[in-house]
């Protein structure tokens, strides 16, 4: 079983405050589907048929309907443009499962990418024409080593009228993917595309220019202990048990880290530049991934990964996690970094907090756990909670 | 060197220990104090009864933000002048 590792970024056309370009994600138990739709045009029609296209097609396929009926409701569905007569969006489906298969549909967009360890793979494409449109579909088979990216035609003609008179053109840019770190995150690859997109263009987009990017990695654990355990003589027991668990271990919470502080035998050590306001700053013990504050942080991080998951709040998020303090590390490990997340939750009361005037009780931190359990969930993840 | 630990367990971060540890800076910086004393921040002091907890020469006091420089000038000055 892999974890897919799947990205994608926009940059619209300059002076366009919608993109014409949308990506649709959906996350299955078995299986990622991503469709990548390029509307006609620009700007709010273009964005309404990319959206609708990409929308319908990742709904459909998730229901287990068939690459016709989908093609074919979409067809029947799209508005048609009053200008150009035309209700046109190419589209690009792409599912890839966790042992790694995957299945991809084109229609009139780029052709696909898929590197392997610096070489460029050629995929066996098959035509197939649905409603007088020609699909073609490929299917093989991803490892660790490859990379597959696909682009708007935005990405391809990035540069034109600006410093390349033919824009940065299909073998080029497979040239540029081959030559990426293996190593990278599928997050470094479309930022990598689209930073070149920006150049070629000198950060005046012709047009609307997306990537996509999906590699498959080994799948990570993360065991988050939170809360001392119920009963203080078993914390030495139940700590080492935790650290012994596969994975990262991440602690949230001032009397959880003091436990494994001295589990471990060391010194806690306060880092006072992730200090702000809102968010008490991270620990640093040897041997932990993160050391937080508890109740806060897993708030401030909850706040974060649920604007991750909608729409319209993605791209606040996403500056978020780029800061750096104890809520945004937080959740980048568990959006980024995790597949199967243990929650040890401690089920000792503190009694301070059952007081009146404190607002965070120990009610309020077991429907916090849950609540962080159903909102990694929902991002396709593994979520065991173990209390102890 | 001494240190000053100051709390940012739950309790006592929403009890403004963010302030303190500010405030704790700034007067050891203004009184010229950075080679004798260091203000750090700890997870949880164990006293969330008596929040904010401050630790100094291995004593809890409860500090807020308002006796934050009476609590400086009463109990730390007199140990490193």
């Amino acid at each position: 079983m892999y974890f897919i590792d799947a990205a994608s970024k926009s940059i619209n056309k300059a002076g366009e405050e919608l993109c014409g370009d949308h990506v649709e994600y959906i996350n299955l138990v078995d299986s990622k589907i991503l469709v990548l739709s390029d509307g006609l045009g620009s700007g709010v029609k273009a964005n309404i048929l990319a959206t609708l296209t990409s929308k319908i097609a990742a709904t459909m396929l998730k229901e287990g309907a068939t690459i016709e009926e989908t093609v074919d409701t979409i067809v029947h569905t799209l508005p048609i443009c009053r200008e150009r007569h035309l209700a046109y969006s190419t589209f690009t489906i792409i599912r890839v499962f966790n042992d790694g298969r995957a299945y991809i549909a084109e229609f009139d967009s780029p052709s696909v990418f898929v590197v392997k360890n610096g070489e460029r793979v050629e995929l066996k494409k098959v035509k197939k024409t649905i409603n007088n449109k020609q699909i073609y579909e490929s299917s093989f088979t991803l490892d660790k080593d490859s990379l597959l990216v696909a682009v708007s035609d935005g990405v391809i003609h990035a540069g034109v009228g600006h410093s390349l008179a033919l824009g940065w053109q299909w073998k080029n840019i497979c040239k540029f993917l081959q030559e990426i770190d293996k190593n990278a995150e599928s997050k470094q690859v479309v930022d990598a595309v689209l930073d070149k997109c920006r150049e070629y263009y000198e950060n005046e987009a012709g047009d609307d220019a997306t990537a996509i990017a999906v590699k498959i990695r080994k799948q990570e654990t993360i065991n988050l202990f939170t809360g001392p355990p119920k009963d203080p003589d078993k914390d030495y027991e139940i700590i080492k048990k935790i650290l012994q668990a596969e994975g990262k271990v991440v602690v949230c919470g001032g009397t959880s880290s003091s436990i494994v502080a001295r589990t471990l035998g060391v010194e806690m050590e306060v880092d006072l530049s992730t200090m702000t306001v809102d968010i008490p700053p991270v620990g640093i013990i040897k041997g932990i991934e993160l050391v937080t504050e508890g109740v806060i942080t897993i708030g401030k991080a909850l706040d974060i990964m649920k604007d991750f998951m909608s729409v319209s709040m993605h791209r606040k998020a996403e500056k978020n996690m780029q800061e750096k303090n104890a809520a945004a590390m937080l959740a980048t490990l568990l959006i980024e970094r995790c597949d199967n997340l243990n929650l040890w939750v401690g089920q000792a009361v503190n009694p301070v907090h059952q007081r009146g005037n404190y607002p965070m009780d120990f009610q309020f931190k077991m429907n916090q756990i849950k609540e962080l359990a159903s909102v990694v969930e929902n991002m396709g993840k593994k979520v065991n909670i173990i209390y102890i | 060197m001494k240190d000053i630990q100051v709390c940012i367990g739950s309790v006592c971060h929403l009890k403004n220990s963010y302030d303190i540890i500010n405030r704790l800076n700034e007067l050891v910086n203004s009184n010229g104090y950075n080679d004798k004393l260091k203000v750090k921040a700890a997870f949880c002091l164990g006293n969330c009864e008596g929040a904010v907890c401050v630790k100094f020469d291995d004593v809890i006091y409860t500090v807020l933000p308002e006796t934050t420089d009476k609590f400086f000038d009463e109990t730390i000055r007199s140990k490193v002048d």
